[in-house]
C-alpha cells in the first residue's frame, strides 16, 4: 500500500537500533596519498536529519557513497538496521538518493522518472500511478508530470529528483550536495522544502554539504568531517556554540579567535593582547589554547587615543580587547564589523538594529564580550 | 553564406577553392547518372538519346536482382551483428583500465588500417578450406570484421560522453545491472548506436576487394557484380546500378541526419 503522507503524521516510532551504523570505515582510492575516509565510526538515529559537513576533499562525499554502496570500504563495516550491508550492491539497499546534478533521466518524462524506482520494484499499474501522483503533489509539480527534464528549471528538476527519491518509500534518504548548483534564493526555498519533506515522510536523511549555513539551517545533528575523520558530531547549536576544535570553530562560521597559553591552575588565557578569563563552566583545556567569541556575542565601545584605559561602565563579568576597525559591511538587517587586533589577528562583531555603533574604518575601539559567552578550544 | 555576408566581405578565394574541390569530388560520380539513361548500348557521354531500358534490364535480369538482394541482406545482417558486437566491445573498452583498453582498441580497429588486399587474400585462403566462398555466412563474417570498427568508435564516443551519474542513480533507485543497461544506458546512447549501424551497413554495401575474392558465380554482391560486368562487357546497366547505389546512399545519410535534426528540434520545442 502506498505510504500515507500528511503533515499531521504521528511521530515515527523510535527503535532502539541505529538506522545506519558505520564501524571503523576506511576507504583509500588507488594511488591516493592518504585514505579518503580514515576510520569513521558513526551511528545515525532513525528519523534523524544528519549533515556531513566539511570542505571539499574532506571525504564526506566518499562516506555518503560508501553508505549508498557505490564505493566499497577498504576496511570496516556498514550496517543498516542492524544488517551488515558492507558488500551489498547499491540496487539492493533500498536507499533513495539525490545527486547534485539531479541525474534525472533525460529520455523520460517527469512522471516516468518518478515511476522508475516503482517499476524496478514491479509495483502494479494503478498503485504505481497513484504513488507517482502523490509524490509529485508532495513537491508541487503534479502539473508537470508530462514534461521532459530539460523543460524544467533547476529548482524544479531538483524537486523531481526529491520526488523520485521518496516515491518508493525507502528506509533511508541520502543527498549529495543537492542544492550546490542552485542560486542562493532558490537554495533557501529548497532547504525549506527538504525540511518539510523530511518532516512529512519521516525518513532518516543523511545530507552532504560544504555550506555551514545550510548545515545549520537543516540539521538535527551535524558531523564535521576533516581529512577523512569526524572532527565533531553534535546538535547544530552545539557544534556552532561549543566546537571541539579550532577547525570546527572556524568552519561553522566567523568568530574572533584569540590564541595564547593557559597553564595548570590558571583561570585565564595569556595572549599577546592580555590575559582573558575563562568561564568556569568551560572545558578544562590547558597548553596552547584559543578563546572563540562568536560575532553575535560581542559588542563595541569607542576607545580614546590613550588606549590603555579600560572601557567605561563595564560589569565584572565582561572582558575586552583593544582593536581597530578594518571594515564595516552593511547587511541590511545587521552590520558586520571586521577588526584588527594586533598585527595579524582578526576580529568580527555582528551588530543588530538595537545595538548598532557608529564606528567607521580606522576607528579605535574596544571589543567586549561576556566571559561566559566565550568558548575555549 | 549569411555568416560571411554578416561580416560584410565574401571570402572569394575560399569560395572558389571549395567549389573546385566539390566539383572534382562529385562530378565523376554524377556523370554516371546521365549515362544510365542512355538509349544506346555504349558508355558515351553525353548519351545519344534517352531511355529507361537499362533500369528495366537492372530490375528484370536475375543476375542483377540477385546481386541487389544479396547486398541488402548481407548489409543488414552485418549492421546488426557488427553493432551488437561493437556496442559490447565499446562497453568493455570504456570500463577497462586505460592501458589495456588502448591495446585492445588498436587491435579491434586494425581492419581500418590493414591493406584491404592483404585481408582479402587471408580471408580467401581461410574460406577455401572452410568452404565459405560464395556463401551468406562467408560474406557476413568477412564484412562484419571490416565493419566492426565503426560501431566501436561511435559507441565508445557516446559512452564516454555519457554522465556516469545516470547509471549510478538508476542503481540507487533499485535497478539491476541489466535494467540499468537496457532502460537507461542504451536509450541514452541510441544515436551513437544507430550511426554505428549505418556506417556498418554502408561499409558492407560498398565493399569490393574482399568481395571479389570470396564471390563465385552463384553469389555476388552488387559492387562485385558491377565489377565483373564492367570487365566482361560494356553494358550501361552498370550505370543504372551505380545510380541506384548513389541515390540510396545519399538518401540513407540525408535521412539519418534529418531524423537527428528533427529530434533535436522536437526536444527543443518540447515534443
Amino acid at each position: 500500500m502506498p505510504p500515507e503522507w500528511s503533515d499531521a503524521r504521528e511521530p515515527h516510532a523510535v527503535s532502539e537500533q541505529a538506522q545506519i551504523e558505520l564501524t571503523d570505515v576506511v576507504m583509500s582510492y588507488p594511488g591516493g596519498a592518504r585514505p579518503a575516509v580514515d576510520g569513521i565510526s558513526l551511528a545515525v538515529q532513525p528519523g534523524e536529519l544528519l549533515t556531513l559537513l566539511g570542505p571539499s576533499g574532506s571525504g564526506k562525499s566518499s562516506l555518503l557513497n560508501i553508505i549508498a554502496g557505490f564505493l566499497a570500504p577498504t576496511s570496516g563495516r556498514v550496517s543498516i538496521r542492524g544488517t551488515d550491508v558492507t558488500t551489498l550492491p547499491p540496487h539492493r539497499r533500498d536507499i533513495g538518493m539525490v545527486f547534485q546534478n539531479y541525474a534525472l533521466f533525460p529520455h523520460m518524462t517527469v512522471a516516468q522518472n518518478v515511476e522508475f524506482p516503482l517499476r524496478q520494484r514491479k509495483i502494479a499499474g494503478p498503485e504505481r500511478n497513484q504513488r507517482v501522483r502523490q509524490a509529485l503533489e508532495l513537491v508541487h509539480l503534479a502539473e508537470r508530470a508530462a514534461s521532459k527534464p530539460d523543460q524544467l528549471s533547476g529548482g524544479q528538476r531538483q524537486r523531481v529528483a526529491l520526488a523520485r527519491a521518496v516515491v518508493f518509500d525507502p528506509e533511508l534518504l541520502l543527498m549529495d550536495e543537492p542544492l550546490g548548483a542552485l542560486d542562493k534564493a532558490l537554495r533557501g526555498e529548497l532547504q525549506e522544502e527538504i525540511r518539510r519533506l523530511h518532516r512529512v515522510v519521516g525518513k532518516t536523511l543523511v545530507f552532504v554539504t560544504h555550506d555551514q549555513e545550510e548545515a545549520l539551517a537543516l540539521s538535527d545533528r551535524i558531523a564535521v568531517i576533516k581529512d577523512g575523520r569526524v572532527d565533531q558530531i553534535g546538535a547544530a547549536h552545539e557544534v556552532y556554540e561549543r566546537p571541539s576544535s579550532l577547525f570546527s570553530a572556524r568552519f561553522l562560521g566567523e568568530s574572533t579567535i584569540l590564541t595564547g597559553t593557559r597553564g595548570v591552575g590558571e583561570a585565564a588565557v595569556t595572549t599577546p593582547f592580555g590575559a582573558f578569563r575563562v568561564g568556569i563552566s568551560l572545558p578544562d583545556r590547558r597548553g596552547e589554547v584559543s578563546l572563540m567569541i562568536r560575532p553575535e556575542h560581542a559588542w563595541l565601545q569607542p576607545r580614546n587615543a590613550a588606549g590603555a584605559q579600560p572601557p567605561e561602565d563595564v560589569s565584572p563579568d565582561v572582558d575586552w580587547v583593544a582593536a581597530v576597525v578594518a571594515d564595516v559591511v552593511y547587511q541590511g538587517s545587521s552590520r558586520k564589523v571586521r577588526l584588527t587586533i594586533g598585527a595579524d589577528t582578526r576580529g568580527v562583531v555582528l551588530e543588530g538594529a538595537a545595538d548598532r555603533s557608529t564606528c567607521a574604518p580606522g576607528d579605535e575601539v574596544y571589543l567586549l564580550w561576556k566571559v561566559d559567552d566565550a568558548w575555549i578550544v | 553564406m549569411p555568416a560571411s555576408r554578416a561580416r560584410g566581405r565574401k571570402p572569394v578565394v575560399l569560395t572558389i577553392v571549395c567549389t573546385i574541390v566539390a566539383i572534382w569530388l562529385i562530378l565523376p560520380t554524377l556523370i554516371v547518372i546521365p549515362v544510365s539513361f542512355s538509349a544506346t548500348k555504349t558508355f558515351s557521354f553525353p548519351p545519344k538519346g534517352w531511355s529507361l531500358r537499362f533500369y528495366r534490364n537492372l530490375f528484370s535480369s536475375d543476375v542483377w536482382r540477385q546481386a541487389i538482394i544479396h547486398s541488402f541482406t548481407v548489409g543488414l545482417l552485418v549492421a546488426v551483428v557488427a553493432t551488437v558486437l561493437g556496442t559490447l566491445a565499446a562497453i568493455a573498452l570504456v570500463k577497462m583500465r586505460r592501458r589495456w583498453s588502448g591495446l585492445l582498441n588498436g587491435f579491434l580497429l586494425a581492419p581500418l588500417i590493414f591493406p584491404g588486399i592483404v585481408v582479402a587474400i587471408a580471408i580467401y585462403g581461410a574460406y577455401l578450406r572452410l568452404g565459405l566462398v560464395g556463401t551468406y555466412t562467408g560474406f557476413v563474417l568477412a564484412h562484419t570484421v571490416l565493419a566492426l570498427p565503426f560501431p566501436i568508435v561511435t559507441v565508445t564516443a557516446g559512452l564516454r560522453a555519457l554522465d556516469p551519474n545516470y547509471a549510478k542513480a538508476a542503481a540507487g533507485l533499485g535497478a539491476t545491472p541489466w535494467n540499468r543497461f537496457t532502460q537507461v544506458t542504451v536509450p541514452l546512447i541510441l544515436p551513437s548506436v544507430l550511426s554505428g549501424a549505418l556506417f556498418a551497413f554502408m561499409t558492407s554495401f560498398d565493399e569490393i576487394v574482399v568481395g571479389l575474392f570470396i564471390q563465385d558465380a552463384s553469389f555476388r554482391t552488387l559492387p562485385v557484380e558491377m565489377y565483373v560486368s564492367v570487365t566482361s562487357e560494356t553494358d550501361p546497366t552498370i550505370a543504372a546500378a551505380a545510380t541506384v547505389v548513389i541515390v540510396l546512399s545519399t538518401l540513407a545519410i540525408v535521412g539519418f541526419h534529418a531524423t537527428r535534426v528533427v529530434r533535436r528540434k522536437g526536444a527543443a520545442r518540447g515534443v
